[in-house]
């Protein structure tokens, strides 16, 4: 089992949910974080999460990470309600700067995966419809093939090119300035 | 799944190309450069069409550019080339969308004769498809600041500008955002190209005007924002502009008896930002209930640009400071005191913050301006003119909401510490004081700016 939610459990209780992993893990969580996926709010909201939530998509070793970020995440947004600091205001942009920080720090040390794990993870992130996560996870990606020729990035991702020659010397007719 | 694959497998699986399609879109969404996204679209069959979704094109010139803009080895071949490019690409971009709704369409481009063909293709765009924000920045053909511009520049700038809107109103018609720079238009040019623009929310006029000392009217019924920097008009009477949320006014035509704005029906305007450089008495000081009519401010900046204060102080007896919470003075030059901005408390009982940026503007005495910073006429004049600013404030005066002052380029020294104590005394719920060293003088570049942070020390 393992040990996702810890701490004050009696005092949360009624709020907590389980997970179930592909691989038949339970994860208990708060309801914040858990909430943190539109799948699992709708499946709340519609009460139907007694016994356990199964994500037959997501192995443990998976959901055991998206869970972390759930779980900074929520704290997050917990803490952008309870300031309620009004745009101008110094200071509470001092504090927000930050806390910003810290979650980017948080962000960039959570993507130091491999590229399976990265895939899983973006999988994960739409399945379970997290679109922090998502979006971060897509950015990644994003940011791997900023630059590159089709060349470098086929052989990054082992992409196999099935044009015809003629096929993609038309494409690169087309779309010169992309490649000037 | 994949997962269940050996680690092997995994080094020759592609699965990049297998992600769902709409992942793989937000994958491109977040491709700033369009060029690096369509790029992808000769990666294989998988790929080729995938660009096409992306629901947010932003295309810019200088993003073309293989020389810095700002070398000087930047050449009139180099700007022909990317701009054609950006022609180029605005042609197949749009024609092999597929989106019904088109986010954001954002081009940046020349104001050249080609540049019709860009004009045209949004122009058939907007036949048959929904643009949610479309912006035009049309950059000057010449490679000069606009403060170099030639009149004839900005006049053959003007007819060409001309040319493209009225080859296709349509497109114009469609956008919500517009970045003009250096042209001179005819008097009637201006209100026309607004009739036709009905869904503009932004407009960005620099250096623009209708002849030297002109008038502009505006009236537009959707305008959010308009901003006007280096623009030759004698004044700018904005008549009827019921959304106008945000004016921004920079360094206007010297005029001894009109103020650069008339304010007709604003009644959203809520921030404005002044921005002037006054050496002498050549602009007219402004009393801002004058200036302001009946339109109601929340947030007002003001940059002197180390130069005199165009400010008059004044008893409060009109309404128009009444809702005024957040003010920022920018640029204020040495020689000036700080009692006279007490002027602004007493006007406005809603202040909630008062920020001010004193400027020692060291870099000064090696430019080639006109005058000289450490000159003692120079100085002579500036303290003259400080002098004429006085103000006193009532001994009892009160102010309940005022929380934070801000001061940056603050020196342990005596107009500080008793401007301090006075607003302290005055303002009885004061929270915050923030003092801060001056900014570095990036080569004269005043720099406005409302955000405060470090070294702060609290009182």
């Amino acid at each position: 089992m393992a040990s996702a939610g810890s701490g004050d459990e009696k005092a949360a209780a009624a709020a907590m949910i389980t997970l179930i992993s592909s691989d038949n893990e339970k994860f208990e969580v708060t309801e914040a974080t858990a909430t943190l996926s539109q799948t699992i709010r709708h499946m709340i909201e519609d009460g139907c999460t007694d016994g356990g939530v199964p994500l037959p998509n997501v192995t443990s070793k998976i959901l055991a990470r998206v869970i972390e970020y759930c779980k900074k995440h929520a704290t997050a947004a917990a803490g952008e309600e309870g300031s309620s600091s009004s745009f101008s205001d110094a200071a509470f942009l001092e504090v927000d700067r930050a806390f910003l920080e810290e979650l980017e720090e948080f962000d960039d040390a959570f993507l130091e995966v491999d590229r399976a794990t990265l895939f899983d993870l973006i999988l994960a992130a739409n399945y379970l419809d997290i679109k922090g996560l998502l979006n971060l996870t897509c950015q990644k990606v994003a940011d791997s093939v900023k630059g590159k020729t089709p060349e470098q990035i086929r052989e990054m991702y082992n992409i196999v090119n099935d044009l015809t020659p003629e096929e993609e010397a038309e494409i690169r007719r087309e779309t010169q300035w992309a490649f000037e | 799944m994949a997962e269940t694959t050996t680690q092997d497998d995994h080094e020759q699986y592609d699965r990049l190309s297998n992600l769902p399609d709409d992942i793989l879109v937000l994958i491109l969404n977040k491709l700033d450069l369009l060029q690096d996204a369509v790029r992808t679209t000769v990666l294989s069959k998988r790929w080729r069409h995938l660009s096409g979704f992306r629901s947010e094109i932003v295309l810019d010139v200088l993003n073309f550019n293989t020389t810095d803009y700002d070398d000087s080895k930047y050449t009139i071949d180099e700007m022909v080339r990317t701009n054609a490019s950006v022609v180029q690409a605005t042609k197949t971009i749009l024609q092999q969308n597929c989106q019904h709704i088109i986010e954001l369409l954002s081009i940046t481009f020349y104001l050249r004769d080609e540049s019709v063909g860009i004009v045209r293709s949004v122009d058939e765009t907007m036949a048959n498809k929904k643009i949610l924000k479309a912006e035009f920045t049309i950059l000057p053909e010449v490679l000069v600041d606009a403060v170099d511009c030639t009149d004839d520049d900005m006049l053959a700038c003007g007819t060409r500008f001309m040319t493209l809107f009225d080859a296709y109103p349509r497109a114009f018609g469609g956008l919500t955002d517009l970045s003009l720079y250096s042209l001179r238009l005819g008097e009637s040019d201006i209100p026309n190209v607004l009739s036709t623009c009905k869904k503009l929310v932004y407009l960005n006029l620099e250096n623009c005007d209708a002849g030297f000392g002109s008038i502009l009217q505006i009236e537009h019924s959707q305008l959010v924002e308009l901003i006007m920097d280096l623009c030759a008009f004698g004044s700018v009477e904005l008549k009827w502009l019921p959304n106008l949320t945000y004016l921004t006014c920079k360094n206007w035509l010297p005029s001894e008896d009109q103020y650069p704005l008339s304010l007709g029906h604003v009644p959203q305007l809520s921030m404005l930002n002044l921005s002037n450089g006054s050496t002498r008495a050549q602009h007219k000081t402004i009393e801002l209930s004058e200036l302001l009519g009946n339109a109601i401010i929340g947030k007002l900046d003001l940059d002197f640009q180390c130069e005199r204060i165009w400010i008059q102080p004044e008893r409060p007896k009109h309404v128009a400071l009444q809702n005024l919470r957040v003010v920022t003075l920018c640029s204020i030059r040495e020689e000036y005191g700080l009692m006279w901005t007490l002027f602004i408390l007493e006007a406005a009982p809603l202040l909630n913050e008062l920020n001010m940026e004193v400027s020692y503007h060291l870099c000064y005495s090696d430019e080639e301006d006109e005058y000289n910073y450490n000159d003692e006429s120079t100085r002579e004049m500036y303290q003259k003119a400080a002098h004429l600013l006085k103000w006193e404030t009532r001994h009892d005066f009160k102010h309940c909401n005022m929380r934070n002052l801000g001061i940056v380029g603050f020196q342990i020294e005596e107009k500080f510490t008793r401007y301090i104590r006075r607003v302290m005394q005055a303002a009885v719920n004061l929270e915050r004081v923030s003092l801060l060293e001056s900014r570095p003088c990036l080569r004269c570049e005043c720099l406005p700016s409302t955000v405060h942070g470090l070294n702060r020390r609290e009182i």
